[in-house]
């Protein structure tokens, strides 16, 4: 009786509100408020008539709801190309650098592999020192990439953190289950294929999101290297557009619009595609996030 | 052949990644180097393309780095005239040497000193929300920009920021201040630099510190709370310690990103009028070696100095911290 009488005392002590709790929810509430605010404005602009955004009348809500600037965006042809070209660089290079990545983690991650400890120190030792801008540009160059897809896929295919995110994944997987298919008399192929991958799918669903946010949200790659305006992917031109704020001033259809709609019609639209994914990916950014903090 | 391999994975190898080969085990003995790479051949030719691209994309342009030694011209390739150290002297002796490796350091260091310790705090905030559901909530909200691009982080600032339709401005309107154009100021650059890197990577920062807090002994509170240690106390001396060593390898992790202030986020925040404080070595490098495009040689160098300095923080700090906390990156 004394000692639940005991713990109803304590529970009660530590459910009472006390001055922490106050100030982890108003800093949370005003950060939160912080962080959407922007993006419900921008949101918001889109969606209204010039008059309201000049006269600073629009806060999350739109006022003097149209869709102009919307059909403007639509019947840019650069806008729609490079919004094709952002996706088709993704899809390759997310592709690719999967790929690439897991064939490359997974003979890493098996401890008998000659010469692992050199590879694994030769690989970590670029995170630390590299050639940087210049001579990378030179090389790519050289290789006669500039100005191709290739050149935004092929010199980046392998990110090293992502390499040790993969060999820990495949790490992760007990040596047991391999045992049997070896037994069987599987190669060490099939086992990757067979065994390895399916069970390293979180960790994979993870870089994948990492690259995917890696090619999506590019814009230095693309300017540094490609140099047709038709090749740009869509970050560059949004970039073009918002921070030359020349561009759609000069641009006779923009005439009638203020460019504040049309900015926040853009970036809505580049906000789409991760929108869409965000809640079904997060788990995993999450679950990447800690992997990776796991050292080799 | 496969089933030997399997015995050998059997070994324990956990701490087999120190640069000593597993002595071969094979009952059967003698088993050659080159039966081994044939034991290995699949698992070899996996790792063949990886190599292969380290090769040419990671340690060909430190081989490339050769170019700052030379007067590099693009007719004459490889075999342009060695020059010595004759763009290094020049880049020191240059008038704006001093003042690129001041905004760089302030931007880096500044950023650092701010970014980091804040991650922390907001980490421990947040942790001591004590509704799951509400905690969840603030947490996917505030790492919510970690998926916007750094395009519309800075488009997003600049909006927020404008002098005509800016809530900021509106905000300040009611105290009376007059419209200011803070992209336009060198005196609101390290502000907007640090907020906008704030607002963007505090919660995805967090993630790691949370799960370290997630993982503290809830019996150590409790041991706290009957001795009467308040709650702020128990932050202080119990939390903290307990995530000290995620603490750490953080750390080292973000001190050699220090000299390294990136190209992509000063290119869209900076404007002319800001040059005196944003402009940072490596938007130096992309203006001279790319977009002039004259002077591969030079800007070659000045990178070089960088990957340098970057190089030697992160091995100062890495030994400072392997001796005072014996955690170290490797």
């Amino acid at each position: 009786m004394a000692i639940k009488k005991n713990m109803t005392l304590r529970k009660s002590k530590r459910n009472r509100i006390d001055g922490i709790d106050i100030f982890a929810h108003a800093f949370n509430l005003i950060w939160s408020l912080l962080i959407l605010y922007p993006v419900l404005n921008v949101l918001a602009r889109s969606f209204s008539g010039n008059y309201a955004i000049l006269a600073n009348k629009v806060t999350i809500f739109p006022v003097d709801f149209t869709l102009q600037s919307y059909a403007y965006v639509f019947e840019n042809p650069r806008i729609i190309r490079s919004f094709g070209n952002a996706l088709l660089y993704t899809a390759v290079g997310v592709t690719c650098n999967l790929a690439a990545t897991v064939l490359m983690a997974y003979p890493l991650s098996k401890t008998k592999l000659i010469g692992r400890s050199f590879i694994m120190r030769a690989m970590i030792f670029t995170l630390y020192f590299n050639g940087g801008m210049i001579p990378t540009y030179m090389l790519v160059s050289k290789l006669g990439m500039l100005d191709s897809m290739w050149s935004l896929i092929i010199p980046n295919i392998i990110y090293t953190n992502n390499c040790i995110i993969m060999i820990n994944g495949f790490r992760a997987t007990p040596e047991s289950l391999y045992e049997a298919a070896y037994l069987d008399g599987a190669g060490d192929f099939q086992v990757f294929i067979r065994i390895a991958l399916p069970l390293a799918k979180a960790t994979i669903a993870s870089l994948g999101l990492f690259y995917f946010m890696g090619h999506w949200n590019d814009f230095f790659t693309p300017m540094l290297y490609l140099n047709t305006s038709d090749k740009m992917p869509l970050q560059v031109v949004l970039r073009n557009m918002l921070i030359e704020e020349e561009a759609i001033g000069r641009d006779p259809g923009a005439v009638s619009l203020t460019p504040e709609g049309i900015k926040g019609a853009i970036i809505f639209i580049t906000m789409v595609p991760v929108m869409i994914i965000y809640p079904f990916v997060q788990r995993f950014f999450v679950g990447g996030v800690m992997i990776g903090s796991v050292k080799g | 052949m496969a089933i030997t391999n399997s015995k050998q994975d059997v070994h324990p190898n956990a701490k087999a990644n120190k640069g000593t080969r597993l002595p071969n085990r094979n009952k059967k003995g003698g088993t050659s180097f080159w039966a081994r790479v044939w034991a290995q051949r699949e698992l070899l030719l996996m790792v063949l393309p990886g190599v292969l691209f380290w090769i040419i994309f990671r340690y060909g342009p430190i081989w490339g780095l050769k170019v700052a030694f030379q007067k590099y011209s693009p007719f004459l390739g490889d075999a342009s005239p060695w020059v010595g150290f004759q763009h290094f002297k020049r880049f020191f002796g240059q008038k704006d040497f001093w003042d690129l490796v001041e905004n760089t350091v302030m931007l880096g260091v500044l950023s650092f000193v701010v970014t980091f310790p804040c991650t922390i705090i907001f980490s421990l905030i947040l942790n001591e929300v004590r509704q799951p559901k509400m905690k969840k909530a603030y947490q996917t909200i505030s790492y919510l920009p970690t998926f916007f691009s750094i395009v519309i982080i800075c488009s997003l600032f600049r909006q927020m920021l404008s002098p005509t339709t800016g809530v900021v401005n509106v905000i300040l309107g009611w105290f009376g201040v007059k419209p200011i154009d803070f992209m336009l100021k060198s005196e609101y650059y390290y502000m907007i630099y640090i907020g906008s890197g704030l607002w963007a990577g505090l919660g995805s920062g967090a993630i790691i510190y949370l799960s370290a807090l997630a993982g503290v002994d809830t019996q150590l509170y409790e041991a706290a709370e009957i001795d009467g240690c308040s709650r702020f106390k128990r932050i202080i001396h119990i939390t903290l310690p307990s995530i000290l060593p995620t603490i750490v390898i953080m750390f080292l992790l973000a001190i050699g990103g220090i000299v390294s202030v990136g190209v992509d986020k000063s290119l869209l925040l900076m404007e002319p009028s800001t040059y005196d404080v944003s402009d940072v070595i490596s938007t130096y490098i992309y203006r001279v070696g790319v977009v002039q495009g004259t002077n591969m040689s030079y800007s070659a160098a000045i990178g070089f100095v960088q990957s340098v300095i970057s190089c030697i923080l992160v091995v100062t700090f890495n030994k400072i911290s392997s001796v005072v906390t014996e955690t170290s990156l490797w």
